[in-house]
């Protein structure tokens, strides 16, 4: 019908391709939602833009290097001195863990237990935290030639930061803890007690699910890594309880949790190459089940 | 509405154009509803200018584009770009009829239904739970202050009657 009109004024809006292309759009979303289908298209379009992200990045990172080259004097120097009482410590400190290392492995050769692998690191560098109001994500200068794969966690020095959701040649992309449906392993420092921390969504405290109402649980817990899915290394930092709501008409209580890391505030990171371990301890049946059924048996 | 060739070719004013608007938007702002869609804005300035060079292809592909830049899920901002091209195309008679100020009045309706439309995308695919409404209306104010901005900066560029002199 539009096209029936005369050209002067056929300034009508073009339907028909509106459609078309609302239709390959729909495809185009359940092909990358749902089917995951298109790491192709990603991958060309990231060849084009790496180029120019990395060299946009680089303005950003002079203006905070300049930022602190113009430090006073005597900052630099109260600096200095509390770096050097801080190594003191720390030199204290490695002495003593030293000492509890080698009583720990030949504890641990006593007991017979796996030997904890130390992990290694990579460290990385932030290109840019990309501007969308459904994700928290981040983009890094490591990528499937540096040797990073999927799933593998990224750390500050304080703890757990994210992991690696989707790995390109020479970069990759990472969710933050706080991305919605992100779960990790947990375990409360304090009395060992496992649960798993959900992520809820932007600038969202974490929420500890499914346990107890009556949970030994208090705010100010450390939780660390489990290590029990076989994608994080089992005793890094991960949260502090803040707000624990123990209301009895729910069936659990709520926690919520505050991220260690400071999400938002670094530029350096680790990418922790841990391998995502595919060989799952299976269960077995211990000792004292083994005797309590022999027993019954017999 | 006559486009200049004298010193560009009738498509390099477009593209450089565009490209710089990408470069604004691929600049590392951080995650913040402050921030601004500048390609959109550019685009807009070019479906109303030059429809037939810049048409719903061109928007379907920088959107696409943005989506891999952006970590989003490919396919939200082609068909942002693609509406957002269509709106423009739709009211493109009363959008050149209108003084600036109208026109801005206008813009900024159809930008608040091209961030609407974006929300409306991620609500339905189920991620859409707790984006605040800033991301709805900040962008959009923003984006329609820089339209008026942008129209005088490149129509006085890249229009036939500047060219005369």
């Amino acid at each position: 019908m539009f096209r029936s009109s005369p050209t002067l004024f056929n300034h009508g809006a073009p339907y028909l391709k509106l459609i078309f292309f609302l239709l390959l759009g729909v495809v185009i979303i359940f092909a990358d939602f749902k089917l995951h289908a298109t790491e192709q298209i990603r991958a060309i379009g990231n060849h084009v833009l790496f180029p120019i992200q990395t060299l946009l990045s680089k303005p950003v990172m002079y203006l905070d290097l300049s930022s602190d080259y113009f430090q006073t004097r005597s900052s630099i120097k109260k600096q200095l001195e509390e770096q050097s009482s801080q190594i003191d410590n720390l030199r204290l400190m490695a002495n003593q863990a030293e000492a509890l290392e080698s009583e720990n492995s030949h504890l641990r050769k006593l007991l017979a237990l796996q030997q904890k692998a130390s992990v290694k690191s990579l460290s990385a560098e932030i290109i840019y935290n990309p501007t969308t109001p459904n994700s928290q994500k981040l983009v890094i200068n490591r990528g499937a030639f540096d040797g990073v794969k999927l799933g593998m966690p990224i750390s500050t020095d304080v703890g757990i930061m994210g992991q690696v959701v989707r790995v390109f040649e020479n970069s990759s992309e990472v969710a933050l803890l706080e991305d919605r449906d992100f779960s990790i392993p947990i375990l409360v420092e304090r009395n060992g007690l496992r649960a798993v921390l959900f992520g809820v969504g932007r600038s969202e405290p974490l929420e500890l699910r499914y346990v107890n109402n009556l949970a030994d649980l208090d705010v100010g817990d450390h939780l660390i890594t489990s290590g029990i899915d076989g994608t994080y290394p089992p005793g890094i930092p991960v949260a502090i309880i803040t707000k624990i709501d123990r209301s009895s008409d729910n069936a659990g209580a709520i926690i919520a949790c505050k991220p260690i890391a400071k999400l938002n505030h670094y530029r350096h990171l680790s990418v922790l190459l841990y391998q995502p371990n595919n060989t799952a301890p299976t269960p077995s049946e211990s000792e004292v089940v083994k005797n309590k059924l022999k027993k019954r048996g017999g | 509405m006559q486009f200049s060739s004298s010193k560009f070719n009738s498509l390099s004013g477009p593209f450089f154009t565009l490209l710089a608007g990408f470069i604004l938007n691929i600049f590392p702002w951080g995650n913040s509803p402050w921030v601004p869609d500048f390609l959109l804005v550019v685009l807009a300035f070019w479906v109303l200018q030059a429809p037939e060079k810049i048409n719903l292809l061109t928007a379907f592909i920088l959107g696409l584009l943005m989506d891999i830049q952006t970590t989003q899920i490919l396919g939200v901002h082609a068909i942002v770009y693609v509406c957002t091209c269509f709106m423009i195309l739709y009211a493109q008679r009363r959008l050149s009829n209108t003084t600036l100020l109208g026109q801005t009045f206008i813009m900024l309706q159809v930008f608040l239904l091209a961030n609407l439309i974006q929300l409306f995308i991620l609500w339905i695919i189920g991620q859409g739970k707790e984006i605040s409404l800033a991301y709805l209306f900040l962008p959009s104010l923003i984006e329609a202050f820089l339209w008026p901005f942008l129209k005088r900066l490149l129509s006085a560029r890249f229009t036939f009657l500047n060219n005369q002199n």
